[in-house]
């Protein structure tokens, strides 16, 4: 791939990218920064990219991934709720409740959708990152594992937790307002 | 645990592992092989969970994906790989006669289409083109006789015209970052600069103070091309981002023809010391002026009107302001 279709294929996740540094990052001008640094460094290591097999979307998703929390690691970049990350195992499991089984097409989504930005913004990093790249990016399990560099078991786990908790929410959300 | 391998080289779950809770909610991810799994353990009544952890999904990509990246943030980034391709030895780099070669490249096509003013045969289509044109005029609020200076008809003159209609187009077209914008300008200083030199044959002294003093206003240097223009004069195209109000402003400079009449050059009948604004793309936000100073003619086109003025200041924009279609 020549590196003008590299730089324009890359653009075009741009959206897409940024979203995600927002959601790491949750201050827009940090998140600007780490969009810069990430394509900086694809851009860097463009020549390689056709021999890691992966999508540039996915690419770009593990290098703005591997830039936030190297740097938050080095304390520049400290989200609100970054304490959990530090304290997540990596043998986390998944409770084995079953999922709910309410209808969630009675709710009126107008309100739903503030609702549900609220509780994923309320998540830990770490959890709202999966739950972003399985939910708005539609990536499978295994994508998810690839750019994040943890297990499936991992992907897995915390993507349940993070639906568990919106769940809970919408379904709170529901009663407050008599719909269920 | 009931679930997943733990181990990260794994290709694909293993759905035979997975617990029942688990199974389900792969399953309406449309996780491979996981509806063929509930359907081995005799899982039959699952469809209301798949259900709503699908509409949940759903829920999340609706509530999460409608933001877009700032402008400015992809004007940066855009600007950076541009940087990139200068500054690496090994990456392509665009010198701005390589940038030149390329805009040449492109523009063939676009040329072919403009520049018909060049011959007298071609003039009387060029006029009847203007014509077609007329209702497009409107919108630059140009379409009434302008009288400069007592003699020439500038907002008749079918050149002045075709330039304005160009040049709103060009801006369009590049502030949305397209092929042509990624392929023809440079945003490293002194190459722009130098191409800056070299297209208009000599260097207006505001332009190299507007470009490295950009940033002092709130505004981003987002690169330079040569411009090929319908009369075939020399011009380059300069676009700046404004940070506060994340828009664009297009400075488009062009050089008088040598010995060029006001027939040729229309330009020439303005006043110096005159801005001329056109009114009706003015009352519509998207703002289109013109001015001379020296040996240029200056256009600055936006889709905004805030940055202006600062952009005006920069390439000391005569104060005095004429309404061209209200003259």
């Amino acid at each position: 791939m020549d590196r003008a279709t590299f730089e324009k294929l890359a653009v075009e996740h741009l959206d897409a990218v940024h979203r995600m540094a927002l959601q790491l990052a949750k201050q827009p001008d940090v998140a600007a920064d780490l969009v810069q640094e990430t394509y900086l460094k694809a851009l860097r290591a463009s020549a390689t990219f056709e021999e890691r097999g992966k999508g540039i979307r996915a690419w770009l998703f593990t290098i703005l991934h591997n830039t936030f929390y190297s740097d938050l690691r080095k304390g520049q970049r400290r989200p609100t709720a970054v304490g959990e990350f530090f304290e997540a195992s990596d043998t986390e499991s998944a409770p084995e409740d079953a999922p709910p089984a309410w209808d969630l097409a009675s709710l009126d989504w107008e309100h739903v959708d503030d609702r549900l930005k609220q509780a994923i913004d309320d998540l830990s990093p770490e959890h709202r990152e999966v739950l972003l790249l399985w939910g708005v990016e539609g990536l499978k399990y295994r994508e998810v594992g690839e750019i994040l560099g943890v297990p499936l078991g991992t992907v897995m786990s915390r993507l349940h937790r993070a639906r568990k908790i919106l769940a809970e929410s919408l379904e709170e959300f529901a009663a407050e307002l008599g719909w269920s | 645990m009931s679930m997943g391998t733990g181990n990260r080289d794994d290709d694909r779950l293993d759905m035979a592992q997975l617990s029942d809770a688990a199974l389900i909610r792969a399953a309406a991810d449309d996780e491979p092989g996981a509806r063929a799994e509930l359907q081995r353990r005799g899982i039959s009544d699952s469809d209301a969970q798949i259900v709503f952890e699908s509409s949940l999904r759903d829920a999340v990509g609706r509530a999460m994906s409608g933001s877009t990246a700032p402008a400015a943030l992809r004007a940066q980034v855009i600007a950076m790989m541009h940087r990139e391709r200068d500054e690496h030895p090994h990456a392509e780099s665009m010198s701005f006669v390589e940038a030149k070669a390329r805009h040449e490249a492109h523009a063939k096509p676009r040329d072919a289409h403009h520049k018909w003013m060049g011959s007298g045969l071609r003039r009387g289509v060029a006029i009847a083109a203007v014509v077609a044109l007329g209702a497009g005029a409107t919108w630059m609020g140009v379409q009434n006789s302008q009288s400069i200076n007592g003699n020439t008809l500038i907002t008749e003159n079918a050149s002045f015209l075709n330039t304005l209609s160009f040049i709103r187009q060009e801006h369009d077209s590049r502030a949305t970052f397209d092929d042509q914008y990624r392929a023809t300008f440079t945003v490293k200083i002194e190459e722009a600069l130098d191409l800056a030199e070299h297209e208009l044959g000599s260097m207006p002294t505001c332009l190299e103070k507007a470009i490295r003093g950009c940033t002092d206003s709130g505004l981003v240097f987002a690169g330079l091309s040569s411009c090929s223009m319908p009369d075939d004069s020399g011009a380059v195209h300069v676009m700046y981002w404004s940070v506060p109000d994340e828009s664009t402003v297009s400075m488009f400079i062009i050089s008088d023809l040598e010995g060029a009449t006001e027939t040729e050059c229309p330009t020439k009948a303005l006043e110096v010391g005159t801005s001329y604004v056109c009114s009706e793309s003015q009352e519509s936000g998207s703002p289109l002026q013109v001015w001379r100073r020296g040996d240029f003619t200056f256009y600055l086109a936006s889709g905004h009107t805030e940055p202006v003025p600062v952009v005006r200041k920069l390439h000391e924009a005569p104060i005095r302001e004429e309404m061209l279609g209200s003259l």
